[in-house]
């Protein structure tokens, strides 16, 4: 009785909690005006144009660009530097290290938000204000993904290394040929997570790119927002098809992803 | 022989050598975007400076005593803590409902979970923009459902007293999934000996159980999400720039949007960095705090 009761509960919640998510796509299918003048659940005809329309409306292709060459990128070179630095810190003992650790640990705490106004003013030194280079670089490096792979390496037997140490392979080569090829899951994970919130994203292109050209897809979205302010039909696909990578990735990796989360948790 | 000798002497000597050219890219990074910019920001906020032209004119203190004297400045820090009052406990008390009705099931379980999840993945701007659509005061789904129970239509986003709850509430809906997943590992690492050794000691009843065991084990997951769901508060700006653009009436302004308008749209950087300086200060204390109270860093 029990169990049924929890059921019911857990089952009413899960609706409730999709609900949005499937709002949204039935009134993207709807005309505009039968979104506002009719709370019928299906759209009486299924008008899939919407996405055509919202899509050749603003920008969208561009944008779509930007956010992929930023967030693939960033995925890339998180990836690399962070299995770099895990390697070190689960592996080589050095001085410092704790020392280190911490500082790496503080990071975690500190909002990028907080440091807009002084990395707007790095960028605009170098004048990578507007550029590929300027959304990218601020989050080439992350502690998440540095303890995420010291974790994950940590658990590796370390006879593995030992013998190629003894023919003589270097530390970088044993890195690249020998644990990263055993790194899978913290690879996957790491990459799908960065790359699911790159593309999120809204804080840092909306600070530190001003021109079009430049524009981000949730950016795009924002401006969309303003320009088609009651054409709901039309917001609701728009949002759609920005949203879809994001939830496809996730549902093509849903065991990952909530690994890494449930690991930083617990043993981060 | 020899060579073998030689190289693990050579691995020895070299490590720390080694070991900062394999830190050395991420090092770089952190340092130049987050370490050295935590001391950039207090010290731009003696400054004032428009973002745009070479020269920064120094101003002292002024930037600091302009938000003290400011109203305007501690409505912002009372609507940030009020979003935080808002969405922190209710946040937490739902993912850890979920996380403990999803614990022994069975059926479902992946589905369900994977419900719960879904909005953690979706763009907050996204999301923000579907729920400008369900709180919409003439056609909006949620005043349509109440219209059916006669009641009236409710301005959520349009009232100055109703928007940072309607903020807030996209703002659960959109963490609880993220601490569910939190509290269900921290449940499944509980052995359960623990419960075959209460049922001995006479523990019994489903609340005992969760007082005495449960709740006590699941200390590191309640720390962590109560640490996490704090800053993630503090730093929130989509949902505000897609839902209310701070309004109505500055009701919905916080900390962060206020930096973003006084730094980005009126380019007054130094001003925004005070701000900026205010709030690592707020998120710097609430997280220590958080730590001593729950007993040192066994939850990091």
């Amino acid at each position: 009785m029990r169990k049924r009761l929890i059921y019911i509960f857990l089952i009413i919640a899960s609706l409730l909690f999709l609900f949005p998510v499937i709002w949204m796509l039935v009134t993207s299918l709807k005309t505009s005006t039968e979104a506002v003048t009719s709370l019928s659940f299906l759209p009486s005809e299924f008008r899939f144009s919407n996405y055509y329309t919202a899509w050749i409306s603003s920008n969208f292709t561009a944008q779509f660009i930007n956010s992929f060459i930023v967030a693939s990128c960033v995925t890339v070179l998180q990836v690399v530097t962070s299995a770099m630095s895990g390697y070190a810190l689960a592996r080589i003992d050095f001085k410092g290290k704790n020392t280190l650790l911490m500082v790496l640990l503080a990071t975690l705490i500190i909002p990028f938000q907080v440091l807009a106004v002084p990395v707007f003013a790095i960028l605009k030194n170098i004048g990578a204000v507007n550029t590929y280079t300027g959304l990218i670089l601020p989050s080439a490096a992350n502690a998440f993904g540095i303890f995420l792979f010291k974790q994950f390496f940590e658990k590796i037997p370390r006879e593995l290394e030992e013998a190629a140490f003894i023919d003589g392979v270097s530390r970088w080569n044993v890195l690249w040929k020998i644990i990263v090829p055993l790194s899978g899951p913290p690879m996957v994970t790491l990459a799908i997570f960065t790359f699911v919130a790159e593309w999120n994203d809204l804080f840092k292109p909306l600070i530190l790119t001003s021109s079009s050209d430049m524009r981000t897809v949730q950016m795009g979205l924002g401006v969309f927002q303003e320009q088609f302010m009651t054409d709901y039909p039309l917001l609701m696909a728009a949002v759609t098809f920005v949203t879809i990578p994001g939830i496809v990735l996730f549902l093509m990796a849903q065991k990952r992803f909530i690994q890494g989360i449930a690991g930083t948790g617990i043993k981060g | 022989m020899t060579r073998k000798k030689r190289s693990v002497k050579y691995y020895k000597h070299s490590s720390s050598l080694a070991a900062w050219m394999f830190l050395l890219p991420a090092m770089a990074v952190i340092s130049v975007f987050v370490v050295y910019p935590m001391f950039k920001v207090l010290y731009l906020g003696f400054f004032k400076w428009n973002g745009l032209s070479a020269s920064m004119e120094y101003t002292g203190l002024a930037n600091y005593t302009g938000l003290f004297y400011s109203s305007g400045f501690w409505s912002i820090l009372w609507n940030s803590v009020l979003f935080t009052l808002l969405t922190v406990p209710a946040s937490f008390v739902l993912g850890l409902a979920l996380a403990l009705g999803l614990w022994k099931t069975a059926i479902l379980k992946n589905v369900l979970r994977s419900a719960f999840f879904v909005p953690v993945v979706v763009s907050t701007v996204g999301a923000g923009i579907v729920w400008v659509w369900l709180f919409n005061y003439n056609s909006g789904i949620i005043n349509g459902i109440l219209s059916l129970f006669s009641v009236k239509p409710v301005n959520w986003l349009g009232s100055e007293k109703l928007a940072m709850l309607s903020v807030s509430v996209m703002t659960i809906w959109k963490t609880a999934g993220y601490n569910m997943v939190i509290f269900l590992a921290g449940l499944h690492s509980i052995p359960e000996v623990y419960y075959e050794t209460c049922l001995v000691d006479g523990v019994t009843g489903n609340w005992k159980k969760f007082y005495y065991i449960t709740w006590p084990l699941l200390r590191p997951a309640s720390v962590f999400v109560a640490v996490t769901t704090v800053i993630f508060s503090f730093r929130s700006f989509e949902q505000i720039y897609a839902m209310t653009r701070g309004g109505p009436v500055g009701s919905t302004k916080i900390l962060v949007y206020h930096i973003w308008e006084q730094g980005f749209r009126f380019y007054r950087m130094g001003y925004a960095s005070a701000v900026s300086v205010v709030l690592l200060v707020l998120v710097l204390t609430v997280t220590f705090v958080q730590f001593k109270l729950s007993g040192g860093r066994d939850g990091a």
